[in-house]
C-alpha cells in the first residue's frame, strides 16, 4: 500500500449566503483550484482523478449533476481525467479526501485533486407533484391546437385554478436541513441534544462566543489568511464578528418555542470552496513539491449513529476509529491529538460530542486544543466544503505548533459521523 | 529655576512648563515650586504666558500632602501659607499679558486651581486628563480660591458636584460644561494655547466669561439659596454630618457671589477651620498610612514581578460576584486572566457583567473601544470539572464558596495541573489558611489573599502566610496587589477571619447580643454609629452582605473562637424566613431599592422570630443614653477585637489595623479607626 501525503490546499473565503450576489458553485468551485494551479505549474498536466464533494448544487443547470466534472473542465484539467461527486452530506468534504486517499493508497491514481464546494445562496426551490400536475395540464391547453373559440373557457378556467392553488415551493435549503427518516429538522435536533444532556442555553452562547472570538483573533492575527486565496478581492471569511458580546448572543429568540439554539449558536449557512491536493508520497518527492500532512483510509472511520441524535456521530466514528487501533495494539485516546477539529454545527452537538466522550472514557475535548481558530458557528458551514476545511486547517494547525497528530470529525445529518486522523510528516 | 522649564521664544512668549523631575509620578505643588513661579513673576514682564506640564500625563495632581500635614498643628503657618499662594493665583489672574494653561494628564486640587487663575485653559484630548477638586476627601475645602473660581466659570450646580460630590470630568465634559475653552489632540496643545494667547492680547477672547446659569440659578437670590440648601441637605443625609468640610466648602462656594476678595477671605476662614479640624487631621494621616501600605515592601524577600497570566476559580454568583471583580480588575490593569467556575451560566453572567462593564467604560469615556477590546481579549474563560488549563497560569487565586471541604478539594486537584512554580492563594473570609492548605502537596506555595467585595472597586487586599509560605510567595502576592492597583494589608501572621472580618463580626455579633438581651432597637444603634463615623451600622451590614452569608460566617468564625462568640448569636436562626435575607431580597433590617437603601423594616421581628429576651421590653431601650451606651459597647468591642490581634501577633502595626478596617469596612476613617490618633493601647 502506498503511503498519502496531502501536498497543499487553499479555500476561498466563506461568505454568508446572500452576501455576494450571483454566486455559483461553478464559479466559485474553480477559485481555489485556479490557485493551486499557479502555485504548482504544470498541475493540470499531473492530475489524473479528480473527487468532489458538494450536496445541493447539482439539482439543475447549470451546474447540473456531478460538479466536479463541470469545475474540472473549467479550470483547465485534461478532459481524459475522471471525476466524481460525493454526497453523505455534511461529512461529503472529508469523505472525499478519504477517498482520494484510498484511490492512491490501492494505485488507482497518483495525484488526486480534491474539491468541495457548497454555494448555499443558490439553493432551489421546487414544487411538488401537486403543483407540477396544475401547471402541466395549464401548458397542455394552451399548446391543443384548436381554435381560441373552443379551447378559451377551458384555458381560462385552467389559469384561474393555477393562480388560486398554493405557490409555496419546497425551498431546498429547507429540505435539506430536515432528516426525512425521523421528521426532525436539525434545529430541533440541537435542542434535543441540549436538553438531553442538560446543557444550558447560557453554555450553548458561551461556546458561540469563544468560538467567535477565537475566529476573530486568527483572523486578526493573519492565521486564517494563510488559507484562503482571495476572490472578487474578498479574502476574509465575513461570518466572523468583531466585538462580539455575550448579552447579543442572549437576546436572540430560540429557532424553536421553548428551545435553546438560536441563530447565534448555530452554525451560518454559508458559500464556499476549498481544493486539496492529493498524492501518493514518492510521486510528490519526484516533483520536488512539498508536504503538507500525512493521511490514510486506514486512520479513518465512518459510523452511523440514531438519526435523532445525528450530532453524537463523531462519537460513533471515533469509538470506531479507537477500536480499530486497538485491535492494532495502539491504545489511544483523545490526549494523543494535539490539534481537533470537530464541526460546529451548532454548540449543542459539539458540547454533547463532549459529555459523551467523557462518559464513554475518552475524556472530554479539551478546549484549549480543539478549534483553536473557531468554527462553523464563526466562519460558516458550506456543508459540501466544511469537511474539506477542517482537514486543511488542522494540517496547517498541527504544521505551525509542531505537534504530531490531529483529528477531524464531523456529524453528519441521517446519523452519521466521519472521523479521520492527519499527521504531521516534519 | 530648579522645577520650571522656561522657553522663550523671539518676541518674549513664554512657555512655562512644570517638571518634578523623572523620579516623581505626578507633578505636585510642593512650595518650593510656588516659591520659584513667584520669583518669576515678580521678575518678568512678557508678551504672553503659558503654563503647562513636561508630563503628558500629570499636568499638576494637587498640592503635596506631606507637606500640609507637617504644617496642619500650627494655624498661623497654614495661613501664611495660603495667603502666599492665593497671592500668587492672584498674581496671575491679574496679569497684564494673558495666562493660558495648557493641560494635559490629571490637573486635580491646587492643580486646577492655578488653571482657574489663569484666563484661558486649553485641554489635551488625553485619556488621563482629569479635573477635579477631591480636597473634601481628605477633611478640607479647596484652598487656593478654587471655591471661588469655579462656580464663576461654570455655575453653582456643577462647581458643588465637583466640590462637595468629588466628581471628576474628562476632557470632553469639561468642555461641554466650560471649564476648558477648548479640547485639542495632545500634539496640538502647544500651538493652540499660543493662539489663545495671542487672541486673549488682541482683546478678540474676553479675559473672563461668566458661566451660562441654569434655570433654577438665574432666579435672583432665592435660587442660589434652593441649590444650597439642597446641597446641605444631601451630604447630611450621606454623611449625617460626620464630615465637616463638605458643609464648609458648600458654605465657601455660596460666598462666590461676593466679590472677589470677600469671597477669599470667607475661603481662608472656612480653610483655616478645617485645617485644625480633628477630622483633616485623621484623614490626611490615614491618607499617609495608605501611602506606606502601598509603597513598602512588607515581606521578607526582593520584590518580585507581577504574574503573567492569573487564574481565578469560581466567578461568583450574584452581581458583580468575588470571581469577576477580580478578573476585571486585572484585566484592567492589563494581566492575562483565566477565569474558571464549575457553572457555565456563572461564567455567562460573569462576561456579561465584564463586557457591560467594559462597554459602560468606552460610554463614559473613560478607556477607547480600543483600550476595551484589548482588555476584554485579555480575559479568557473556561467552566466543568477540569482544570488542565490551569497549566499556562502561574499564579491562582480561588475564590469559591467558604466551605473547607469543597476548597480542599479544589486545591488538591488543582495542583495536579499547575505548573511547579505557580502560586495558589485562597480568598477566604473565614477560614484558617493553613486548614485550606492541608491537603496540599507543596505549602510553601500557598498563601492567603482577601479581596473585598466588590472586589473590582474595594482597594483593601489582605495578604497572609500560613506557616509554610515561603516569602517568595508574599513577595509575588504582594506584587500581584500592587499590579491590581490595590492596598495591601500584610498580615505578620495567620489567623481565621483575618482582620477586618475578625474585628467587624465581633462588632455585629455584639450588636446582635444587645439586640436579643436588652432588646436594644438596632436601626438607633445604626443611627448613632454612623453618626460617630461608621460608613454602615452593623445592621445595614448584616442586610448588605445578606443574612445568609452572615449566618454562615458568623457560624464559622463561632467555631474559630468559641469564647468570643455568645451561644445566644450562635443560635439566632438568620435564615427563617427565605423573603427576608437582606439587599439580595430587598428587605432585611431595611427595605432595598436596588443598591439603595431605603426605610427602616419595622416589621422584622414579626417575620424573623428573634427569641428576644422577653423581660427586656421592660427597659427603656429607647432612651439616647441607653443607645449610645450600647453603640460604645459595640465600639469597645471591635477596640479589644483589635488590641488581641496586636497582642497575638497577627497584625503588629496599629496604623495598619485601623487602615484594614477603615478602607474594608468603612469604620470610622473620620477617626482614624477604632484606635484612633489619641487612642493609647497601653490603657485597655
Amino acid at each position: 500500500m502506498r503511503n498519502v501525503v496531502i501536498v497543499d490546499g487553499v479555500r476561498t473565503a466563506f461568505f454568508r449566503a446572500g452576501s455576494v450576489p450571483d454566486l455559483n458553485a461553478r464559479k466559485l468551485g474553480v477559485v481555489p483550484v485556479k490557485e493551486l494551479a499557479r502555485r504548482y505549474p504544470g498541475l493540470e498536466k499531473l492530475i489524473d482523478c479528480v473527487v468532489g464533494a458538494n450536496i445541493g448544487n447539482q439539482l439543475l443547470p447549470p451546474d447540473g449533476s456531478n460538479i466536479a466534472r463541470l469545475i474540472a473542465l473549467d479550470a483547465g484539467i485534461p478532459q481524459h481525467v475522471d471525476a466524481r461527486t460525493i454526497n453523505i452530506n455534511c461529512g461529503s468534504g472529508l469523505e472525499a479526501i478519504i477517498d482520494a486517499a484510498m484511490r492512491v493508497e490501492v494505485g488507482l491514481a497518483q495525484c488526486v485533486l480534491v474539491i468541495g464546494v457548497e454555494v448555499m445562496s443558490d439553493y432551489t426551490a421546487a414544487y411538488g407533484r401537486k403543483q407540477r400536475d396544475e401547471f402541466g395540464k395549464l401548458l397542455a391547453i394552451s399548446k391543443k391546437k384548436s381554435p381560441m373559440v373552443f379551447k378559451g373557457p377551458r384555458l381560462i378556467a385552467q389559469k384561474a385554478k393555477t393562480r388560486f392553488m398554493a405557490h409555496e415551493p419546497e425551498w431546498l435549503i429547507k429540505v435539506g436541513l430536515t432528516d426525512p427518516y425521523c421528521g426532525l429538522g436539525m434545529d430541533k435536533i440541537a435542542d434535543k441534544l441540549a436538553s438531553e444532556f442538560q446543557i444550558s442555553r447560557k453554555e450553548l452562547d458561551l461556546f458561540a462566543l469563544e468560538s467567535q472570538r477565537r475566529a476573530y483573533k486568527a483572523q486578526k492575527s493573519g492565521r486564517l489568511a494563510e488559507e484562503i486565496v482571495s476572490f472578487q478581492g474578498l479574502d476574509q471569511d465575513n461570518g466572523v464578528r468583531e466585538g462580539q458580546m455575550i448579552e447579543h448572543l442572549a437576546r436572540l429568540r430560540p429557532l424553536n418555542p421553548g428551545g435553546t439554539t438560536t441563530p447565534g449558536n448555530s452554525s451560518q449557512v454559508s458559500d464556499g470552496a476549498v481544493a486539496l491536493i492529493v498524492a501518493d508520497k514518492e510521486f510528490v518527492k519526484a516533483q520536488g513539491w512539498p508536504r503538507l500532512a500525512g493521511v490514510s483510509s486506514e486512520l479513518s472511520a465512518a459510523a452511523g449513529c440514531d438519526p435523532t441524535v445525528m450530532g453524537l456521530g463523531p462519537v460513533a466514528a471515533i469509538r470506531k476509529l479507537f477500536s480499530k487501533m486497538h485491535a492494532m495494539d495502539q491504545a489511544w485516546d483523545l490526549n494523543a491529538f494535539g490539534v481537533i477539529e470537530t464541526n460546529e454545527a451548532f454548540a449543542s452537538v459539539v458540547l454533547a460530542q463532549s459529555r459523551l466522550l467523557e462518559k464513554e472514557g475518552y475524556g472530554p475535548l479539551p478546549w484549549d486544543r480543539t478549534n483553536i481558530n473557531g468554527g462553523a458557528i464563526a466562519i460558516g458551514h458550506p456543508v459540501g466544503a466544511s469537511g474539506a476545511r477542517l482537514a486543511l486547517t488542522a494540517a496547517i494547525e498541527l504544521k505551525r505548533q509542531k505537534k504530531e497528530l490531529a483529528i477531524v470529525t464531523l456529524c453528519v445529518g441521517g446519523g452519521q459521523g466521519v472521523a479521520a486522523v492527519i499527521e504531521n510528516l516534519d | 529655576m530648579q522645577f520650571w522649564k522656561l522657553e522663550r521664544d523671539s518676541s518674549d512668549n513664554i512657555v512655562l512648563s512644570l517638571d518634578l523631575g523623572p523620579e516623581a509620578k505626578q507633578n505636585l505643588l510642593k512650595a518650593r515650586v510656588l516659591e520659584e513661579l513667584d520669583e518669576f513673576l515678580a521678575n518678568s514682564r512678557p508678551n504672553s504666558l503659558i503654563i503647562t506640564s513636561a508630563k503628558p500625563e500629570s499636568f499638576c495632581a494637587g498640592a503635596d500632602i506631606e507637606e500640609i500635614r507637617g504644617s496642619l498643628n500650627n494655624p498661623v503657618l497654614v495661613k501664611q501659607i495660603r495667603e502666599k499662594a492665593v497671592g500668587i493665583l492672584l498674581k496671575i489672574r491679574h496679569a497684564p499679558y494673558p495666562v493660558v494653561a495648557a493641560i494635559s494628564g490629571t490637573c486635580l486640587g491646587g492643580g486646577l486651581e492655578l488653571a482657574l487663575a489663569c484666563h484661558a485653559r486649553i485641554a489635551a484630548k488625553h485619556p488621563r486628563t482629569l479635573f477635579g477638586l477631591p480636597e473634601t476627601s481628605i477633611g478640607i475645602i479647596p484652598g487656593f480660591g478654587g471655591t471661588q473660581t469655579l462656580p464663576r466659570v461654570i455655575g453653582l450646580t456643577r462647581a458643588l458636584e465637583i466640590i462637595v460630590g468629588q466628581k471628576k470630568l474628562n476632557a470632553e465634559t469639561a468642555e461641554k460644561c466650560g471649564l476648558v475653552d477648548t479640547v485639542v489632540e495632545p500634539d496640538r496643545l502647544l500651538a493652540t494655547a499660543r493662539t489663545f494667547a495671542d487672541c486673549l492680547r488682541l482683546g478678540l477672547t474676553e479675559r473672563y466669561r461668566t458661566a451660562k446659569k441654569n434655570r433654577i440659578e438665574s432666579i435672583p437670590y432665592f435660587g442660589r439659596k434652593l441649590i444650597l440648601s439642597g446641597a446641605i441637605k444631601r451630604v447630611l443625609k450621606e454623611t449625617k454630618g460626620v464630615y465637616p468640610a463638605p458643609l464648609r466648602a458648600i458654605e465657601a462656594i455660596g460666598a462666590s457671589c461676593k466679590n472677589l476678595e470677600t469671597g477669599l477671605s470667607v475661603e481662608g476662614k472656612l480653610f483655616a477651620e478645617c485645617a485644625a479640624s480633628p477630622e483633616a487631621r485623621n484623614l490626611m494621616s490615614i491618607f499617609a498610612v495608605r501611602n506606606e501600605a502601598r509603597s513598602k515592601n512588607w515581606v521578607n524577600a526582593d520584590p518580585q514581578k507581577p504574574p503573567g497570566c492569573l487564574g481565578v476559580v469560581g466567578a461568583g454568583k450574584n452581581g458583580m460576584g468575588m470571581g469577576k471583580g477580580i478578573a476585571y480588575a486585572a484585566i484592567s490593569a492589563g494581566i492575562p486572566t483565566l477565569l474558571h467556575d464549575i457553572s457555565p451560566d456563572c461564567i455567562h453572567d460573569a462576561v456579561a457583567l465584564i463586557e457591560s462593564a467594559l462597554k459602560a467604560g468606552v460610554a463614559k469615556k473613560r478607556i477607547t473601544p480600543a483600550e476595551a477590546a484589548a482588555r476584554r481579549a485579555l480575559l479568557t474563560v473556561s467552566w466543568g470539572n477540569r482544570y488542565e488549563r490551569f497549566r499556562t497560569t502561574d499564579f491562582i487565586v480561588e475564590a469559591i464558596t467558604e466551605n473547607l471541604e469543597w476548597k480542599r478539594a479544589l486545591l488538591s486537584e488543582l495542583e495536579k495541573h499547575i505548573s511547579p512554580s505557580a502560586i495558589i492563594a485562597t480568598n477566604t473570609s473565614s477560614l484558617l489558611p493553613s486548614e485550606v492548605a492541608a491537603s496540599l502537596q507543596h505549602k510553601d506555595r500557598f498563601g492567603a489573599m482577601h479581596f473585598f467585595n466588590p472586589a473590582e472597586k474595594m482597594e483593601l487586599v489582605e495578604i497572609a502566610g500560613t506557616p509554610d509560605t515561603h516569602p517568595n510567595t508574599l513577595a509575588r502576592t504582594l506584587a500581584l496587589t500592587k499590579a491590581l492597583g490595590k492596598t495591601p494589608v500584610v498580615l505578620d501572621k495567620e489567623c481565621a477571619g483575618l482582620v477586618v472580618n475578625r474585628i467587624l463580626l465581633r462588632g455585629i455579633a455584639k450588636a446582635f447580643l444587645k439586640m436579643l438581651t436588652v432588646g436594644i432597637d438596632p436601626w438607633k444603634v445604626d443611627d448613632w454609629l454612623e453618626r460617630y463615623g461608621m460608613m454602615m451600622g452593623p445592621f445595614k451590614t448584616t442586610d448588605l452582605v445578606g443574612f445568609d452569608t452572615a449566618d454562615h460566617v458568623i457560624k464559622s468564625m463561632g467555631r474559630y473562637y468559641p469564647d468570643s462568640y455568645p451561644k445566644l448569636v450562635l443560635d439566632m436562626e438568620l435564615m427563617q424566613n427565605k423573603a427576608v435575607l437582606g439587599k439580595k431580597t430587598g428587605k432585611g433590617f431595611y427595605f432595598w431599592d436596588g443598591e439603595r437603601v431605603g426605610e427602616p423594616n419595622y416589621r422584622i421581628f414579626q417575620e424573623i422570630n428573634f427569641k428576644v429576651r422577653a423581660d427586656s421590653r421592660n427597659l427603656k431601650t429607647n432612651d439616647p443614653w441607653f443607645v449610645e451606651a450600647v453603640a460604645q459597647i459595640v465600639l469597645n468591642e471591635m477596640r479589644n477585637e483589635g488590641s488581641w490581634l496586636i497582642a497575638e501577633g497577627v497584625l503588629k502595626s496599629k496604623d495598619m489595623i485601623d487602615l484594614a478596617i477603615i478602607l474594608g469596612a468603612g469604620i470610622c476613617p473620620n477617626r482614624r479607626g477604632i484606635f484612633g490618633s489619641d487612642f493609647d493601647l497601653a490603657r485597655t
